[in-house]
């Protein structure tokens, strides 16, 4: 055994030297990662399948999905990324205040994909793009002699002319639709925008209320149901290229929503993926600080989490966020303020990582790399199709 | 070995000395919580045992009652409330059928033969083979028995969940069906969770499918521990050819467990969505595609059949060689063909999807590869007859299982090859010659193995002999009446009797009946197994260090090991040289010839 090694408090027992200890974790997390991109494996196989035997359902069904923010979310998880690898080198070099700022930052990065997934997830739940049975698009064949039709697709597309973002801006890059801040509807949004004030309830069985609900809105002055089939509203010179609703061979209208189901379950998974990390990040900002500033990890955690239900409570106008919001934070401060009178009466350590030990911020970083690179393709797979 | 009075204390060479070893992992500590939160990989090994064993006797009064309901035509069994039916009578106890052969197959699979031998003799003994104090990561190790017994929950919650929500409803006067799929009861979708069947039936799908989820984690973080020691921990001077054929065969399982088992995850989490969320990706009704439900699942559960039958090759491999008191044929060949196995296993899976509607073309592919695996197979078959061959093999109760897995493995491999013929897999798809074929292979040959190497290494894990007559009674037993169960379903098959299938015209009931006879005489003799280890444990002869003259390092540790498992660096040798070890009477078990330095270096080289 290396002589060095052996006094190091970080060497378990089971290991021969740091090296040996420092390579099995390394081989451990690469073994994990390849069992995440196998898991995602299996999304990205059923999205591929999918694409191949209805590209029509992605041209269409994708320009409901916001580029712009998925841009400047994926140069937000880039940039984490960037302070995570520089939080390794800075590991290595025992620059010890440096590792707490940047792995600091790094899940600032974390919190703030998260919150432009919320603001995205929110603007499509407020217009009737959710998962499963709450999308204007969803359809299910019944049993015998009892097809549902698509009549709320149908209606949504005579009102929205396409899933696209409707302002007139000819890079049609508005985000208008993915926020209720949008307060001034044009003139064929004002069911949808009803729906945007009472977000339809999550339950399928609700949902089906809600269909009706639509259909309802679609009754001609006469009492009988039409289809509008309307003119796209603008056609700006990319929309061009991508298929019409009313085009579309009718096995493709009725798998349009499978393109949201999948979306969902992609990027969902994926957000729970962030999540993890954000929690590991925490924890390794937790072991590099010093006892003074680690008084302080709690807090910032909780900061985090205020902050987010705020920004929440703001964004849908909802009051409970914003009570839970505040409240998280008055516990921060409260959580803060003991712990560093606690810590502050004691020796100032320094924090785990140094030049001799740094495999935990290498090892959770590897994770952090790999949650970026999973975005880093579901980004132009979902966003980008043309 | 059975008289064994006065047990003479040796060191790990079989050396008679003085002072006794009192401290062993299992009496380290004690106190529930020492076990609950141990981190050592011989502990862990027996909760598993524990959990493992347990779910194996769940799954076997499944299979018994299942196959009492087939003793005769019609019904046989009553009908127990709360299964999932309005209508009493027939109909109930045919649901209830429904019911018992998936989670027969559900438990057994998920909870029995995959987590069998890696979780529990690969536990104990893998670490052991390297020479080293534990796995990589102990507390990996750990949290993968936590996420098999939380996984075992899922499962139980399936069996009873549902029936607890409707008592409680009872109680307090509440309509169950405000508790939506929390209310559901049992599983009927058979093991496979085959779409759409099981996006639409109100048995309980959410539970067992995150209960398999669960269990594949425990499954991955195994299989990853491994690769990870068998990577890293290898004593020094112990090259990839010093490995035991068993670290080859764990290795070869662990390189499935960890890029099979995830896809696994992902489908089961599909399916939860279906159900959960009304996704429609696998529900044709909804413009979803349910053979891609098949391509997915059986791309994990194909390579999965090696999880189960990799571990048994890996056994086998061990016990031929010690018991026939020769170095092992082949060994390059037999461990190649373990990895090779693992890497073919991934392209077959379409030839459980012969009569889906897959192209044919696609079906040929399947077919010819499928076929491939026969030769590394077949490898493994031959090496082990010419490492028998001019041996001087001893009938010891692990060479018994060895010799009774290779006839049945052998059957069961031949028949898989008639299975993947394609003109004969339209025949024999979805009958019993399916279902006697992959028993043969599942139970036929695992169970019996996974058997072989509980009684190979049991003087090990718990320092305790067993009654050697009992042990061959029971092994005998077990040999017929599995050939008894399993047999004449080949023939039923082959004549048209469908699997899954409560009722059956007359025709069938001889097999049947012969069938359901054998199943009782297995089940006669996994108890004689069962009680044969508990008096072991109560009254067996302490057992020596080397109670079989192995050559493999885990036969260098004292029997039980301490925690740290080696008291003295264990010799790296050649794990298939039998000739230094030596037997005495006197103490009972093999001994180490006095070795010159000269030849200690030399052997670990
Ligand atoms: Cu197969």
């Amino acid at each position: 055994m290396n002589q060095d090694d052996a006094h190091n408090p970080h060497l378990a027992h089971h290991f021969d030297s740091m090296t040996q200890q420092f390579e099995s974790s390394k081989l451990g997390m690469w073994l994990f990662l390849a069992t995440e991109v196998l898991m995602f494996g299996g999304l990205f196989m059923a999205y591929a399948i999918y694409r191949a035997n209805n590209p029509d359902v992605y041209m269409f069904a994708h320009q409901a999905l916001d580029t712009r923010l998925g841009a400047i979310n994926t140069a937000v998880l880039l940039a984490s990324s960037f302070t995570m690898a520089w939080a390794v080198r800075a590991a290595q070099m025992s620059q010890r205040r440096l590792i707490m700022v940047l792995l600091g930052l790094t899940l600032l990065g974390g919190a703030g994909f998260m919150v432009i997934k919320t603001v995205e997830y929110s603007g499509k739940y407020a217009h009737h793009l959710w998962i499963g049975p709450v999308n204007a698009f969803y359809y299910e064949a019944g049993f015998i002699n009892k097809d549902t039709t698509l009549t709320s697709a149908e209606y949504y597309v005579s009102s929205h002319g396409s899933p696209a973002h409707e302002t007139p801006d000819a890079a049609h890059k508005s985000t208008a639709h993915e926020t209720t801040e949008a307060a001034a509807p044009s003139e064929g949004e004002v069911v949808l925008d009803a729906h945007a004030a009472a977000p339809a309830p999550a339950s399928p069985v609700a949902a089906g209320v809600d269909h009706s609900s639509i259909q309802l809105a679609a009754l001609g002055p006469t009492g009988v149901a039409h289809v509008v089939i309307a003119e796209p509203r603008q056609v700006g010179v990319a929309q061009h290229q991508y298929p019409k609703f009313e085009q579309m061979s009718s096995n493709d209208r009725r798998r349009v929503h499978l393109f949201f189901d999948i979306y969902y379950l992609m990027t969902g998974l994926h957000g729970l993926h962030v999540l993890v990390g954000m929690a590991i990040i925490w924890v390794l900002l937790h072991k590099a600080a010093d006892s003074l500033t680690r008084a302080w990890t709690p807090s910032f955690a909780l900061l985090i989490a205020g902050g987010y239900f705020l920004f929440l409570g703001s964004h849908l106008g909802l009051r409970w966020p914003l009570v839970l919001g505040i409240v998280l934070l008055l516990i921060a401060a409260v959580v803060g303020f003991m712990r560093h009178a606690k810590a502050a009466a004691d020796v100032v350590r320094p924090g785990a990582y140094s030049r001799q030990f740094f495999d935990p911020v290498e090892i959770g970083g590897l994770y952090w790399h790999l949650v970026d690179l999973i975005w880093i393709f579901l980004f132009p797979l979902l966003y980008l199709i043309r | 070995m059975t008289s064994n009075p006065a047990p003479i204390i040796t060191d790990a060479f079989g050396h008679p000395r003085k002072g006794n070893l009192s401290r062993n992992y299992l009496n380290e500590s004690k106190g529930i919580l020492s076990w609950l939160l141990t981190l050592d990989h011989k502990r862990i090994a027996i909760l598993y045992m524990v959990g493992v064993l347990t779910s194996f006797l769940l799954g076997g009064i499944f299979a018994i009652l299942l196959r009492t309901e087939l003793i005769a035509p019609g019904t046989t069994l009553p009908a127990v409330g709360g299964i999932n039916t309005t209508s009493g009578g027939a109909d109930a106890v045919w649901s209830q059928y429904n019911q018992m052969f998936t989670l027969h197959g559900a438990v057994m699979v998920f909870m029995f033969i995959i987590p069998a031998i890696p979780a529990i003799l690969g536990n104990f003994v893998l670490p052991l083979h390297l020479g080293a104090k534990d796995v990589a990561f102990p507390r990996l190790n750990l949290m993968s028995w936590y996420c098999y017994m939380i996984g075992g929950l899922f499962f139980l919650w399936t069996l009873g969940g549902g029936l607890f929500v409707r008592l409680i409803c009872k109680i307090f006067g509440l309509d169950p069906e405000s508790f939506g799929q929390l209310a559901n009861v049992g599983l009927d979708t058979g093991w496979t969770f085959y779409t759409p069947y099981s996006t639409w039936t109100s048995s309980s799908v959410i539970s067992a499918t995150m209960g398999a989820f669960v269990l594949g984690f425990s499954s991955i973080l195994t299989g990853l521990n491994f690769i990870a020691s068998i990577h890293m921990l290898r004593r020094p001077g112990q090259g990839w050819t010093k490995l035991p054929l068993f670290c080859w065969g764990i290795y070869a399982t662990s390189i499935i467990q960890i890029l099979a088992t995830p896809v696994l995850a992902i489908t089961l989490l599909l399916l939860t969505a279906e159900r959960a969320f009304g996704v429609g990706i696998f529900d044709p009704a909804k413009g979803g595609d349910p053979i891609l439900y098949q391509h997915f699942f059986w791309f994990y559960s194909h390579p999965a059949v090696y999880i189960m039958i990799l571990p048994g090759f890996a056994i086998v491999s061990e016990l031929i060689g010690t018991f026939s008191r020769k170095h092992i044929f082949g060994y390059g060949f037999i461990a190649a063909s373990s990895i090779a196995i693992a890497i073919l296993g991934f392209l077959v899976w379409g030839h459980h999807m012969f009569t889906s509607g897959q192209s044919p073309m696609l079906s040929a592919i399947f077919s010819f590869i499928t076929f491939s695996i026969a030769v590394p197979s077949g490898i493994k078959i031959f090496n082990w007859l010419a490492t028998m061959y001019k041996g001087s093999i001893r009938l010891d109760t692990p060479m018994l299982y060895a010799l009774s897995f290779i006839w049945l493995f052998t059957i069961g491999g031949l028949t898989g090859v008639f299975c993947a013929t394609l003109s004969v897999d339209l025949h024999i798809h979805d009958t019993y010659f399916i279902v006697a074929h992959f028993h043969y292979v599942m139970v036929g040959s695992t169970l019996t193995a996974f058997l072989g190497g509980m009684y190979y290494w049991w003087p090990k894990m718990f320092g305790k002999m067993y009654s050697e007559r009992w042990a061959r009674f029971g092994c005998l037993l077990i040999f017929i009446g599995f050939n008894l169960t399993f047999f004449i379903q080949f023939i039923a098959g082959s004549q048209g009797m469908p699997r899954r299938y409560a009722d059956y015209p007359a025709q069938f009931h001889i097999h049947h009946f012969i069938s359901t006879i054998g199943s009782y005489i297995l089940t006669v003799g996994l108890f004689a197994v069962l009680f044969n280890w508990i008096h072991s444990l109560r009254r067996g002869a302490a057992a020596p260090v080397n109670p079989w003259g192995a050559n493999s390092m885990e036969w260098q540790a004292p029997s039980p090991p301490p925690t740290a498992n080696f008291e003295t660096d264990p010799i790296v040798g050649d794990p298939y040289d039998y000739s230094h070890w030596h037997w005495n009477e006197e103490i009972g078990g093999y001994v180490l010839e006095e070795m010159t330095n000269d030849e200690i270096r030399n052997s670990k080289q």
